[in-house]
């Protein structure tokens, strides 16, 4: 069976009576494009009307005809087949001794034109269901090709170009398992090609779990926009200053893969989500530009609307300006939208000219409280009459989904990231479930299945990865207990030192590079101090290191031939192939509940970045407990067992873990701290128990139930 | 000193701003022939460094110092430090001691509690800021030297050419380095120890009688 994806297209009506035609067809399998690819060609950018991306039959141009006049379909297909041949003809993955060993057919499908005397086998037309017999009988010799047949078609063969080839000796070294890893030839799945192609006239949202390729498509699908409409404006923006460049260096190889030219600049912005005069500009500062109103700056933010608050409350007193200001933007894409406040989508919605184009992406469970997101008719609020601004409609055939999810994972793999959801979410933890969402589907949705059990309230389920959602490729390179390495010491210092033996072992024995190792500290608040030790003898070894922060240029997060340590914020959004996370026994436990929440996600984003391997240290008996938290998880063979908690259990769960701001902290810690100088007077019998009045005794025993 | 103690120096200056948290990136130091019995310590990479004497906005000079690797140590708030030596026998014929403050960024000073704890969004910074370069300078080439006007050693203060307030003598790395410490990152003043014997270590005096007539700075 097909599956269809809705590019932009002139001709509707045809291709839609196409779509069906091949999605009834059982037998034919691969991807109907309508709309795409775009190919740039010596004349510019070249949209094709749609293509059958076929695994047994190759690649099956459709010249699509909307009316009744054929016109020159015999020089259409020859166009056509021209174009798409001088380009994969550059590849060489695809040529054998100066052949093409992909399947090249041409045809025109004109439903409702007269066609009956005209069609020929060199020229073949077709208007119903004929079609598929045609389609069945294409020979192709050379099937095996077919991933770097969808990676040309999908543009995607150049992206790995451009980093240095390494310098691989021993066969079996991380260095070479890592060659093999990033050589494994990149294809779309079919949800984020159509996360890719299809753009709706309205607000799109695209989710997935990190690692799920958002990146990427993001940038893909500013690409496919800006081939498709060069007179639009786009504007690109996110919360973390380092992925500006990455998508500018994504953006530039796929427009350029695309239309055979550089992006024109001036029609694509790619922005932070808040921007100052002296840095490069961001959207907010741009908001507050064109409506003249006042712009506040980190410092001032954060007296005016309070610490935690600095950007939601910018935001919010933007958005309270009349009239409102002239919309610049055809489509505004907002990656890491779970890092933004609402109230900065909403500014992106009033930057848009009708109909609104506003994609926004996001990470699911990265704050593993709650669906990252409320959903769209809360996020994006009411008009003047109650109504929501925004509500998604059902999937229609035909038509571009507004609601897309990438349950694939190709960051981590299926050890490294069920036990980051195991111990993010405390499953098998000691003192029972941290978190837990209200919408069981949201684990369907992520890629997960039930293996045993049932997804439902009070009920035990077990919940594990299959090698469809999480690719074998990503864990079968290492024996597991080399991907994953938990790590106990008696002192921070003997912890720093094997961590620097290690890096240098990774150096000079394992033919690693600077760029492949992270060092992530959790705990953003003590990082500086954390790290120093370390870099300091890295420095005496001989090795570059660089400690990410606000000094370095923002916009870039690796240098080359410099390690990188960084706090937890920071590392968001970036991956490395070993991945060291240092003091983690402070993720084990928080003094306060809600504290638990937060350091529990903070081990989760760091072990979340780790493409291939990933070691985990800390110092302790904290660090023995996590140790043994993580024991359990491998014994489950990287499932999830556990019983889902009803309403009743997951509401005190969220109101025991909800997110606090450091005032209310520190407020609550106060007030514990005299609490437990009461107790402790009546522990002594400083007070004694009769001494207090009835009534408080009765209050306190109706308090504590 | 000679040039192996130079750089000796210069090593354990980085390696001690790093352990005291206050380094983000750093470029090592290194030392090569240049003649007979000349040798010089300079950035490794070799970056330009004669951008910073150009005449054009200060924010495009550090912008150009910085991508290009232009600097031994990268400071917390973004201040660019370099340092580089010439050597002839074994002694030194010149150096160049530079602070490059950031423009974009607020000084260690003011905002350390927001360096100390990464704050993300830190360089957002909408005041108009104003940052004072600092070098200090030494040659010993007699025709350069001219009483009073051009001392052998001087600091410069900002891009004023004509900025020359003697110095007693040439600057070992951690003395200079002590300053920069001791003035411009006070509040990590007690975090950071440099090593005793180094920071002992002065350089025999180069001032002459009528420069100590006017204001002076011993070094």
């Amino acid at each position: 069976m097909a599956n269809v994806i809705w590019g932009t297209t002139t001709k509707p009506v045809s291709s839609q009576r196409l779509a069906e035609i091949i999605q009834a067809s059982q037998d034919t399998d691969g991807t109907l494009y309508i709309g795409y690819p775009v190919l740039g060609t010596p004349d510019g950018a070249f949209p094709f009307d749609g293509i059958l991306l076929s695994p047994q039959h190759g690649i099956i141009i459709f010249d699509i005809v909307e009316g009744r006049d054929l016109g020159d379909y015999e020089g259409r297909q020859d166009n056509f087949f021209s174009k798409l041949q001088s380009k994969l003809i550059q590849y060489p993955a695809l040529v054998q001794r100066r052949i093409l060993l992909a399947n090249i057919v041409v045809l025109t499908f004109a439903p409702v034109a007269a066609i009956s005397t005209v069609s020929s086998s060199d020229y073949p037309v077709y208007s119903d269901e004929r079609v598929i017999g045609f389609i069945s009988s294409i020979d192709w010799a050379h099937p095996e090709v077919f991933p770097a047949l969808a990676a040309a078609v999908q543009a995607l063969s150049n992206i790995k170009k451009g980093r240095r080839r390494r310098d691989i000796q021993q066969p079996d070294s991380r260095g070479a398992k890592l060659q093999r890893l990033n050589d494994s030839i990149a294809n779309l799945d079919a949800d984020q090609g159509a996360a890719v192609i299809e753009t709706v006239d309205g607000v799109q949202r695209i989710r997935g779990l990190a690692g799920s390729g958002k990146t990427i498509v993001l940038a893909l699908k500013v690409a496919y926009l800006h081939a498709q409409h060069p007179e639009w404006r786009i504007a690109i923006t996110f919360n973390t200053r380092s992925l500006k460049g990455q998508f500018e260096r994504l953006i530039n190889t796929f427009v350029i893969e695309q239309t055979n030219e550089e992006p024109d600049w001036q029609k694509i912005s790619i922005v932070h989500s808040w921007g100052s005069p002296s840095s490069p500009a961001g959207m907010y500062y741009i908001y507050t530009k064109s409506t003249g109103i006042t712009y506040y700056e980190f410092g001032a933010a954060k007296q005016k609307f309070g610490g935690g608050q600095e950007f939601s409350g910018a935001c919010a007193e933007a958005l309270q300006v009349v009239p409102e200001p002239q919309p610049p933007y055809d489509v505004i894409l907002v990656d890491e939208a779970q890092d933004l406040p609402p109230a900065f989508l909403q500014l992106c919605y009033r930057f848009l000219k009708p109909p609104k184009r506003l994609v926004y992406a996001y990470d699911e469970l990265q704050s593993l409280t709650n669906a990252s997101l409320p959903a769209p008719e809360e996020l994006f609020g009411a008009d003047a009459r109650g109504r929501p601004l925004v509500t998604f409609a059902p999937d229609r055939p035909g038509r571009p989904r507004q609601d897309i999810i990438l349950e694939r994972c190709y960051r981590n793999s299926r050890p490294i990231l069920a036990t980051a959801h195991a111990l993010g979410f405390g499953i098998y933890r000691t003192g029972g479930l941290i978190q837990i969402f209200d919408q069981a589907q949201l684990w369907l949705d992520v890629g997960y299945r039930v293996v045993a059990g049932q997804l439902a309230d009070n009920h035990t389920v077990s919940l594990a990865r299959t090698p469809e959602t999480s690719p074998e490729f990503l864990e079968s390179h290492s024996p597991i207990d080399d991907l994953i390495v938990f790590r106990r010491f008696g002192t921070s210092e003997e912890q720093d030192n094997w961590l620097v033996s290690e890096i240098l072992k990774n150096l000079r024995e394992d033919e690693l590079t600077a760029e492949d190792i992270i060092v992530i500290n959790p705990d953003p608040l003590k990082t500086r101090k954390a790290v120093a030790y370390a870099r300091s003898r890295l420095y005496t070894e001989g090795i570059n290191s660089s400690l990410a922060g606000v000094s370095g240029s923002p916009d870039i997060f690796f240098e080359p031939d410099v390690i990188t340590f960084t706090g937890i914020f920071r590392a968001k959004g970036n991956e490395a192939a070993m991945v060291y996370v240092i003091n983690a026994h402070d993720c084990f436990e928080s003094f306060h509940p809600t504290g638990l929440t937060r350091v529990r996600n903070q081990l989760f984003t760091g072990m979340t970045r780790a493409k291939a391997w990933v070691r985990v240290l800390g110092i302790g008996h904290q660090m023995d407990a996590l140790i043994e938290e993580y024991t359990r998880i491998r014994e489950n063979n990287y499932t999830l067992t556990f019983t889902y908690p009803d309403e009743k259990r997951r509401q005190e769960l969220r109101i025991v873990n909800r997110d606090m701001t450091k005032t209310e902290q520190d407020r609550i810690s106060r007030r514990i701290n005299e609490l437990s100088n009461v107790l402790e007077a009546l522990e002594h019998g400083d007070v004694r128990v009769e001494d207090l009045p009835i009534s408080v005794r009765n209050r306190l025993r109706d308090l504590l139930g | 000193m000679t040039p192996q103690q130079a750089l000796r120096d210069i090593n354990g200056v980085i390696t001690r701003t790093i352990a005291a948290g206050l380094c983000n990136q750093q470029n090592f130091p290194a030392l090569r022939n240049t003649g007979t019995l000349r040798s010089e310590i300079y950035i490794q990479g070799s970056p330009d460094l004669s951008i910073s004497l150009r005449d054009i906005p200060y924010e495009d000079i550090y912008t150009a110092l910085d991508k290009g690797g232009a600097f031994n140590i990268r400071m917390i708030d973004g201040a660019l430090i370099q340092m580089c030596y010439t050597f002839y026998r074994n002694k030194i014929t010149s150096h160049r001691l530079c602070v490059f403050p950031s423009p974009f960024l607020h000084i260690f000073e003011a905002a350390e509690e927001e360096y100390e704890r990464d704050e993300l969004f830190a360089d957002i910074v909408g005041g108009y800021i104003v940052r004072v370069p600092v070098r200090f300078d030494f040659s010993d080439n007699p025709e350069e030297h001219v009483d009073v006007h051009h001392p052998k050693s001087h600091l410069t203060l900002g891009q004023y050419k004509g900025c020359r307030i003697p110095v007693t003598s040439p600057v070992t790395p951690t003395r200079f380095m002590r300053f920069v410490i001791r003035h411009f990152y006070n509040p990590a003043l007690s975090r950071i120890t440099f090593d005793n014997e180094a920071e002992r270590r002065v350089l025999p005096e180069t001032i002459t009688a009528n420069e100590r007539r006017i204001a002076f700075f011993t070094s």
